[in-house]
């Protein structure tokens, strides 16, 4: 195992990450497609951070902070979600269409 | 290390909190006492910031956070901003939001967001501060009451945001690896001591750009802002074409400046790239809008495209010419914003057809509208004229005369939508018998925005050298 | 402080209408205040500078200068009058006066008429008197914005179509006009009117001179008008309401004719020199063509418009003399094109005015459905006969030396083309007396038996416009030994490339 998997998985998750956000229509997909991004940032750092050798720790503590400010943006996000659902009865991103140029 | 300097920031934190709980023992009818609470707030904020923070420069933790003129000129930019969107919302919120309390003390905190953005010398810490900008900001563009639009666009904004931050984040990870620091003096030793750019650095930065570029929306990383701006409620959609851009801006002045100088060959042809397709097509998607706040939006993305031109050709000059067009387009876009708020408030129409015969209903505002409009299309006399100016200057002395050439005829475009704007208000006989009230304080606070756009559009001279000291200061 | 005086008061008087003022009568006799103090100060401006001892160096009379209005930039606060800019200050405001006085019977939304009338005026003067670019291109910009107020609220016709196409073309216009500017300060880092000429010619150019040149003379060809950039002209013209007909014609054409003289040509002599065929062939064109057009009119006001673009193909004319001839270039080409910008600035202004009169009261501009005005109207056919008359050329009146001037300036240049231009002169003798025949002469309508001659105050602007073309008819070193001293410092840096 060499910092190269890492990062081949980490890119790999990204890019699934990616793929999702664009192709999927359902806003709880979206946002677990982003959260997949995310973890794929987590991945990256962490591993730059035991492997490379100019690095320092910081890679792990980044990592934390960003777990720590993904878990707020997932709830957040749920909530703002919950409130187009109740609105709308639905969280199907085709379906909001109101605004449009 | 003297921590008394970090107390602006923990001032402004504390008046947030104390805001939200106020609003917990505050009866309902009692509510509008937390408007003029907030701004003394803010007001303590900036006479400490000014009379503690003026002339220093050192920097905190270690290089986490610096204390120059720069971020305290954008301190002052960003608390008085929110001082003008607080007053501005006053009226708004009596008449559409329930809860005072948690919308002020979240536009406090995103102020707070912005300061820190502006004042970050290290990615994570810039990373932080901007997620907490964004938090309150998904937040307060869901707030509005008007029908579906804003739950609609918090769902797109945080989503779309989300997308961008992961984006930005795997750029900064990038960085990380391959320079082992954060910092942004750290990156600028590596980038100087490596002769050739790695590859990896080179994706970490085109990902990072790609990041802050949806930040300040431009294209093509705008499709956000034009339906957030029409479904945010209006003091917010003012604040977002502001506030978050000249934050953005901050930042990537920072960090382009500070950190990524040395690789300047690398990012410039992007940000120029950017910048021609920012204010070609924000300007032109503009000419065939019907809601003013989305003409607005685009607008905006117009001005954009002009400030990227400034990025482009990076230096003390073109700092100051950016931080200058960043001040009189705020302005400009302030007043333009609070006459759709005032017009909202009385009539509840948004679109720019029900602007017909507003100079016969209310002369003043179709005045000061007018004004506004006038400025950021750039006319002379007014500030929009004098910043566009001076930033155009500037980015031809570099020599991307070609660059502003391109500029030039965008913002002739633009003068032809503004110009439909003041047909419908001059010209055309009202359609509707909405009545305009305008309330004593929206009154006052337009005549000072109207006046500061004539007043700093002719004498620009002790403005300019204010933000010389703040650009001298990154650059030194 | 004379000339600041002079830019602000204008505007310091449509701040105090917009301001202070409501009752429509008051707004009248504040506008006519104004304008009247303002004629006395052109009157004062001019006086001073005939009378002044001139500085050989640059001219500049009355100068005044704030040097740190925006330090960063090297832009300056800087005013002034030259033998070229003086007489141009005088017909302004004379014009402007005429034209407040003629839109006394304006009924619509009379407070902001006069406003937007009294800020153009301010605009028209700060182009003339600037002697800052910055300040220049502030003032021909602050200009678009009342007119396209004036014309889409108070004409007629399409009247939106044409404000649009008028604000859309000039501001295309200041575009390309903006580039360049841009790109003097960078090769030069100035902005002076009065040093960049010297400095041009030592700086290491940015952008190729020639291309500069190009630049600033579209952006002065549109405001002329040049053919084929014209066709804002006849429908900005057409459709606007008397007034600011009278100002178009009489005083924004001329800020692109200035421009052309003092900026295009002052600061690139080679230049000009190089293309002067060019616009030698753009002049004829606009001539000829132009007067054409106006042959085929039938709407009175439309049949004065398209004159326009034929008479200011004159100044045109006038300008490519600058090749010169021989060894030397005599500058009576363009002091007969600066002489084509004032007289033509009267005389069409009294066509105006003329055509304004005649439609209030038989309201009809159709040719054909007019006749036999003289009779009820005789103040206004005289006025018309003169104006008409000095418009062909006829000896005694203003129109004839300026014509004269221009067409013995260029004859040995362009010895061809200016034998061409001459043939409108039969051309527009043909439009003018059939025009003034089919309205005024002829029989009588008696549709129009109603109609009667103008008030007292109406006759005012006619006979300060009747006289004004009188006396530089029968006296024209008035004006034009003003505009000879202010091209000397031209002519002697157009010398050096004059054509063998």
């Amino acid at each position: 195992m060499s910092l190269i998997h890492f990062q081949i998985l980490s890119a790999a998750m990204f890019s699934i990450g990616l793929y999702g956000v664009l192709a999927r229509r359902n806003a709880l997909l979206v946002l677990l497609s982003i959260e997949i991004m995310l973890n794929a940032v987590n991945i990256n750092l962490v591993a730059f951070s035991s492997y490379a050798e100019s690095a320092q720790e910081v890679g792990q503590i980044i990592a934390i902070f960003i777990i720590t400010v993904a878990a707020a943006e997932v709830g957040l996000a749920m909530a703002i979600i919950l409130r187009l659902f109740r609105d709308r009865s639905s969280v199907d991103l085709d379906d909001i269409d109101l605004m449009k140029w | 290390m003297n921590f008394l300097l970090f107390l602006p920031e923990l001032t402004l934190a504390a008046v947030a909190f104390a805001v939200l709980a106020i609003d917990l023992f505050t009866p309902s009818g009692k509510k509008w006492i937390l408007t003029p609470t907030s701004v003394l707030g803010l007001i303590i904020v900036l006479l400490v910031s000014i009379s503690y923070l003026y002339g220093k420069q050192e920097s905190l933790y270690d290089g986490l956070f610096l204390i120059d003129d720069f971020s305290l000129l954008f301190k002052g930019f960003f608390i008085i901003l929110g001082i003008l969107v607080i007053l501005s919302s006053h009226d708004y919120i009596k008449e559409h939001l329930k809860h005072p309390g948690e919308y002020y003390g979240i536009l406090l905190l995103s102020i707070l967001g912005m300061v820190l953005m502006s004042a970050s010398g290290e990615l994570l810490t810039a990373y932080i501060s901007l997620e907490l900008l964004s938090f309150s900001l998904y937040v307060l563009v869901s707030y509005g009451s008007n029908g579906f639009k804003p739950s609609e666009a918090g769902v797109k904004y945080i989503l779309l945001g989300g997308l961008a931050s992961a984006i930005l984040l795997f750029g900064i990870s990038q960085i990380y690896g391959v320079l082992g620091t954060t910092q942004f003096r750290g990156i600028n030793e590596a980038l100087t001591s490596s002769s050739s750019l790695d590859s990896g650095v080179l994706i970490g930065l085109v990902m990072i750009i790609a990041g802050l570029a949806f930040k300040i929306a431009a294209v093509p990383f705008h499709m956000w802002a034009p339906d957030i701006y029409e479904g945010a409620p209006t003091p917010i959609t003012a604040y977002l074409a502001i506030g978050s851009k000249a934050a953005g801006f901050a930042l990537i002045i920072r960090l382009f400046a500070q950190a990524l100088m040395p690789a300047m060959d690398d990012w410039q042809i992007i940000v120029i790239i950017l910048s021609a397709l920012t204010m070609t097509f924000g300007n032109l998607v503009a000419l065939a809008q019907h809601n003013i706040k989305r003409m607005l939006a685009y607008s905006s993305i117009g001005q954009v495209g002009y400030l990227l031109m400034g990025i482009a050709t990076l230096s003390y000059m073109s700092t100051n010419g950016i931080i200058l067009h960043l001040a009189g387009y705020g302005v400009t876009n302030l007043a333009a914003f609070l006459c759709v708020i005032i017009f909202y408030n009385s009539s509840h129409k948004e679109d720019i057809e029900d602007y017909s015969g507003l100079a016969d209903k209310s002369p003043f505002l179709a005045m000061a509208l007018s004004v506004s409009l006038l400025s950021l299309a750039g006319l002379p006399f007014f500030v929009g004229f004098t910043t566009k100016f001076y930033l155009f200057t500037v980015v031809a002395n570099a020599g991307l005369l070609w660059l502003v050439g391109v500029a030039i005829t965008a913002s002739v475009i633009s003068l032809y939508y503004y110009l439909i704007v003041l047909k419908q208000m001059y010209m055309v006989a009202p359609t509707n018998d909405a009545q305009v009230n305008i309330s004593v304080l929206n009154r006052s606070l337009l005549w000072v925005l109207t006046l500061s756009i004539v007043i700093l559009g002719i004498f620009p001279s002790p403005l300019v050298r204010i933000i010389q000291s703040a650009s001298s200061a990154i650059f030194s | 402080m004379l000339l600041s005086a002079i830019i602000f008061l204008p505007l310091a008087g449509a701040v105090v209408i917009l301001l202070g003022l409501n009752d429509p009568k008051k707004v009248r006799l504040w506008a006519v205040f104004i304008g009247f103090v303002e004629l006395v100060l052109g009157f004062l401006c001019f006086y001073l500078f005939q009378t002044a001892d001139i500085d050989l160096k640059d001219g500049m009379e009355l100068v005044e200068k704030y040097e740190k209005w925006i330090p960063v930039l090297n832009i300056q606060y800087h005013l002034g009058v030259d033998g070229l800019s003086a007489p141009l200050v005088l017909l302004t405001s004379l014009l402007g006066f005429c034209s407040i006085v003629a839109s006394l019977n304006i009924q619509l939304r009379i407070k902001e008429y006069f406003m937007w009338l009294l800020i153009l005026q301010s605009a028209v003067m700060g182009v003339f008197i600037s002697l800052d670019f910055v300040l220049f291109f502030i003032f021909w910009e602050l200009e678009l914005l009342p007119m396209y107020f004036l014309i889409s609220i108070w004409g007629s016709g399409r009247k939106e179509y044409s404000a649009m196409k008028f604000v859309i073309f000039t501001l295309l216009g200041s575009a390309f006009m903006l580039v360049s500017i841009l790109g003097l300060y960078f090769s030069t880092g100035s902005f002076s009117i009065i040093a960049l000429p010297a400095l041009v010619s030592e700086a290491k150019l940015f952008m190729p001179a020639g291309t500069m040149f190009a630049f600033l003379f579209l952006a002065f060809a549109v405001k002329l008008p040049v053919w084929p950039v014209h066709t804002w002209l006849p429908d900005a013209h057409t459709d606007a309401p008397t007034a600011v007909s009278v100002m178009l014609a009489g005083v924004l054409l001329k800020m692109g004719g200035y421009g052309m003289i003092r900026l295009a040509i002052g600061i690139f002599p080679g230049e000009a020199q190089d293309w002067a065929w060019v616009i030698a062939t753009l002049a004829v064109i606009s001539v000829l063509y132009g007067a054409v057009c106006t042959v085929r009119q039938t709407d009175l006001k439309k049949l004065v418009a398209f004159s326009s673009v034929s008479h200011m193909g004159y100044v045109l004319l006038g300008i490519s003399s600058v090749v010169g001839v021989g060894g030397s270039v005599s500058s009576v080409g363009l002091t007969g094109a600066a002489m084509q910008m004032f007289t033509h600035g009267t005389i069409t202004g009294l066509l105006f005015l003329v055509v304004g009169l005649i439609y209030d009261r038989a309201h009809t501009r159709h040719i054909p459905d007019l006749g036999g005005l003289a009779s009820n109207m005789p103040f206004v056919g005289v006025a018309f006969l003169v104006a008409g008359l000095a418009s062909l050329g006829l000896p005694g009146t203003s129109g004839f030396i300026a014509e004269l001037l221009v067409f013995l300036g260029t004859f040995e240049v362009w010895p061809i083309i200016t034998t061409l231009s001459v043939f409108a002169i039969v051309l527009t003798a043909g439009y003018i007396l059939w025009m003034i025949q089919r309205t005024f002469f002829g029989p009588a309508i008696s549709r129009l038996d109603e109609v009667g001659d103008v008030s007292l105050v109406q006759a005012v602007p006619l006979v300060i416009l009747m006289v004004s073309i009188m006396v530089v008819g029968l006296y024209p070193s008035i004006i034009s030994d003003a505009f000879a001293l202010g091209l000397e410092p031209i002519m002697e840096s157009l010398q050096t490339g004059a054509r063998s």
